[in-house]
């Protein structure tokens, strides 16, 4: 097995080599959900015919589990002392490893439950479940998720937005910079909240850090920065993120499993 | 009103405490010795109440800058120490806990960071508390593991890995949600649950070598030895160091979301 992994990374260096990071924008919906749907239904037909094949226990052992976390606790230790700008996450080699653990997850659940029993499955379900569960809608949703930055000056409407490749490209709602406040420490003046006042599609909206408001069950739009434009000490502009991630609810679903799962094992401990 | 200026007193009858128990409990060869116990829960809740005064002078849970979250990380360690000699009853181990937490506390002395009474914005949540403690806590629990990883190692015997085990599987439950609180966190405040941010890499390579661990141990009859199951424990205790405070020796942590010093 150790051998096979070596070439499925190898065969992952080789684009990486060629063409660099993977680019995402080819497989957005519904290019990314089909090929994962397909992936996942060769998966499931391997698992039901060759279940139990040496091949098949050995990709789903605890041995194999072992050799790829230790590969992605070497592609996060490389990605973690990269410098600023440079990613291993969408990296080829990384990806590839980020796939094989889906498979091997995967494999696991389905095996376990075929032969499903409530007592002894279900933290196991739940934490290798929502682990597959938010590792899947992190890496299906990465080429789903958009994210607009929108320069929003003081009472001028606005309609544009630029894209994470610097394109400025045409808003579906209109935003007006009314007021922006600080909130500051009264015993030291230090700033502990920033708002902003807008018109959003001319409704009233308030926006502070850490309160994003929602545009729907998809998007966000968040406060990121405000700044000043030629003399004037006050704010004359502020920057916001309009983040539409279809999704969020399945990662955010994901969590809640694993952390039910952890709660689960910390009940289980003797 | 308990200030900043009042550690090195607070500071220093904790260790004393401390040190006055962890004797008691080397001293003691059967079952647990009672008083060094009592002094020990004196010493952390002598430590404990520097906390929460210095949480009401401030105006703000002292969670921000890596000097506050060293003061949560010498109390969890006390309190992991103490809580391992009474479950498990190795004696050393307060002693050796006690030392750990320390030399964090003499760092705090050598080199106090600003302690002004802001929390800035980014910082202004529900789940800053819960976040922070949270991780603070798994710390200790992984460094009472990495104790016990380098006494297995050093003496060749498989003796301190059913303990190990139950350490590392409560850290790991407490890591695991101080890393789901943060992603939560993170899409309320920059949009994206996962991000890549430096310390969030480094948080991953520290959660992914603590599975590493657990798994192994999940291989029955494999001929993998102790000894590499400990050497995964103090793995994963060098990169928690890394995540910790060593991401911001790196030249990436000048453009990390993470920096609130």
């Amino acid at each position: 097995m150790n051998r096979w992994l070596f070439i499925y990374l190898l065969c992952a260096a080789l684009p990486q080599a060629v063409f660099g990071n993977i680019d995402l924008r080819p497989l957005t919906f519904p290019v990314g959900t089909a090929v994962g749907a397909a992936l996942l239904a060769v998966l499931f037909v391997l698992e039901r015919e060759q279940g139990n094949s040496r091949w098949m226990r050995a990709f789903r052992s605890p041995r194999m589990a072992c050799r790829l976390l230790t590969l992605l606790t070497v592609g996060c230790l490389i990605g973690g002392c990269l410098p600023a700008g440079k990613s291993v996450s969408t990296s080829w080699p990384f990806v590839a490893l980020l796939f094989a653990l889906l498979a091997h997850l995967y494999l696991l659940l389905l095996h376990r439950l075929f032969r499903f029993a409530w007592k002894r499955d279900l933290t196991f379900l739940f934490v290798h479940g929502g682990l597959w569960l938010a590792l899947l809608s992190g890496t299906l949703g990465a080429a789903d998720t958009q994210e607009l930055h929108i320069l929003a000056p003081l009472a001028t409407p606005t309609r544009m937005a630029a894209d994470a490749y610097g394109r400025m490209t045409p808003l579906p709602h209109e935003l007006e910079l009314q007021d922006f406040a600080v909130e500051t420490h009264p015993a030291d003046g230090s700033p502990v909240q920033y708002s902003a006042s807008l018109l959003l599609d001319k409704e009233p909206v308030t926006l502070r850090v850490n309160h994003p408001y929602s545009l729907g069950w998809d998007k966000d739009l968040y406060l990121m920065s405000f700044g000043r434009q030629g003399e004037t000490a006050d704010t004359t502009y502020c920057v916001l993120q309009l983040v539409c991630q279809p999704w969020k609810y399945p990662l955010l679903a994901g969590l809640l499993l694993l952390l039910a799962g952890m709660v689960g094992l910390l009940a289980r401990l003797k | 009103m308990i200030t900043w200026n009042e550690f090195f007193p607070f500071a220093t009858l904790t260790l004393l405490l401390g040190f006055g128990g962890a004797a008691g409990a080397l001293r003691r060869h059967e079952g647990r010795c009672q008083w060094a116990i009592g002094a020990g829960l004196a010493g952390i809740g002598l430590f404990a109440c520097f906390i929460a005064g210095l949480w009401l002078s401030l105006g703000r849970p002292p969670l921000r800058t890596l000097g506050e979250t060293r003061l949560w990380y010498s109390l969890f360690m006390m309190v992991s120490g103490w809580a391992v000699y009474a479950r498990w009853r190795y004696r050393w181990i307060p002693l050796f806990s006690l030392v750990v937490a320390a030399v964090f506390m003499v760092i705090n002395l050598a080199r106090p960071e600003l302690h002004d009474r802001s929390l800035m914005p980014a910082l202004q949540s529900l789940w800053f508390i819960p976040h922070v403690t949270v991780y603070m806590f798994s710390y200790s629990l992984f460094g009472c593991a990495f104790l016990l990883a380098v006494a297995g190692w050093w003496k060749h015997t498989p003796a301190y890995l059913p303990s190990t085990d139950r350490l590392v599987t409560i850290g790991m439950a407490f890591l695991t949600f101080g890393m789901l609180s943060g992603c939560i966190w993170a899409k309320q405040a920059w949009g994206n649950y996962w991000s890549w941010d430096p310390k969030e890499t480094w948080a991953a390579a520290t959660w992914c070598a603590y599975l590493v661990y657990l798994h192994r141990r999940l291989r029955s009859g494999s001929p993998a030895g102790a000894t590499g199951s400990y050497a995964w424990v103090i793995i994963g205790f060098a990169l928690l160091q890394m995540c910790w405070y060593g991401v911001n020796l790196l030249p990436s942590a000048a453009a990390s979301l993470h920096s609130y010093n």
